[in-house]
């Protein structure tokens, strides 16, 4: 896979994964929610 | 990722009294077998998420459980296929990382609640099971990079989730950037605190 210049940007703009973070925490935080932890 | 298969090792066991248990124990690929239902073709086991194991017990032995990589799996997680010069590429599940340690954790409270109680109280199959695996590419916290994989359930349940993939869409996903690297700093540091049973470490996921 390559990566392009645009996306090579995008994946170090601080502010957007600073947003991606975020989300990721989100998406970790639901799977541990849902998943059963028994 | 395509990877050789891999192998338990080449025990043979042997019983009390002398005779091969070797097929009672584990799979010709040296796995333990546990309480989950073998021998299913791929399109009956994708359609019965319970058939993969819960307590990781074996069924013959009580005393012997097995977690993580060591436990032989139903079959793969995906439709396997076949190359022209006929080897198959079935996908295994992930057992190493995030799910290594969730298993480890139903074993040892089952272990604590047969001597306590005499009966095991926790299970969690691989279709129950959330994962996260974080590939690092450089672990600055400037300019590093991961890839951050997530998936729920591992195993996919098409009838919790009857989508294409069989799973939580919000939860599957996979992306790179610098904020994996912070994922991966953040998962270094809890599970250091969680392995060092530091305050809280009871609800700090594996």
């Amino acid at each position: 896979m390559e990566i392009s210049e645009k996306e090579a940007k995008r994946m170090n703009n601080k502010f957007i994964q600073f947003y991606r973070f975020i989300v990721l925490n989100l998406k970790i935080l639901k799977a541990v929610d849902v998943s059963k932890r028994a | 990722m395509l990877v050789p298969q891999f192998l338990g090792q080449p025990f043979k066991y042997i019983g009390k009294d002398g005779e091969d248990i070797t097929s009672k124990i584990a799979n010709p690929a040296g796995f333990i077998l546990v309480d989950g239902i073998y021998g299913l073709e791929y399109s009956a086991l994708a359609a019965n998420p319970d058939a993969w194991p819960a307590v990781y017990q074996n069924k013959n032995y009580q005393n012997i459980f097995a977690g993580g990589i060591a436990f032989a799996p139903p079959g793969p997680i995906s439709q396997p296929h076949k190359t022209p010069n006929g080897t198959v590429i079935a996908a295994a599940p992930p057992r190493t990382g995030m799910v290594s340690g969730i298993i480890g954790r139903i074993i040892a409270k089952n272990i604590i609640d047969l001597i306590k109680k005499g009966r095991m109280t926790h299970h969690e199959r691989m279709s129950e099971m959330a994962a996260a695996c974080i590939a690092s590419m450089g672990d600055s916290l400037w300019d590093g990079s991961a890839a951050t994989i997530m998936m729920y359930p591992v195993v996919p349940d098409e009838r919790k989730y009857p989508n294409e993939h069989g799973r939580d869409l919000f939860v599957t996903h996979m992306e790179m950037g610098l904020a994996g690297a912070w994922m991966k700093r953040m998962i270094h540091t809890t599970f250091m605190h969680k392995l060092r049973a530091r305050i809280g470490w009871k609800i700090i996921p594996e």
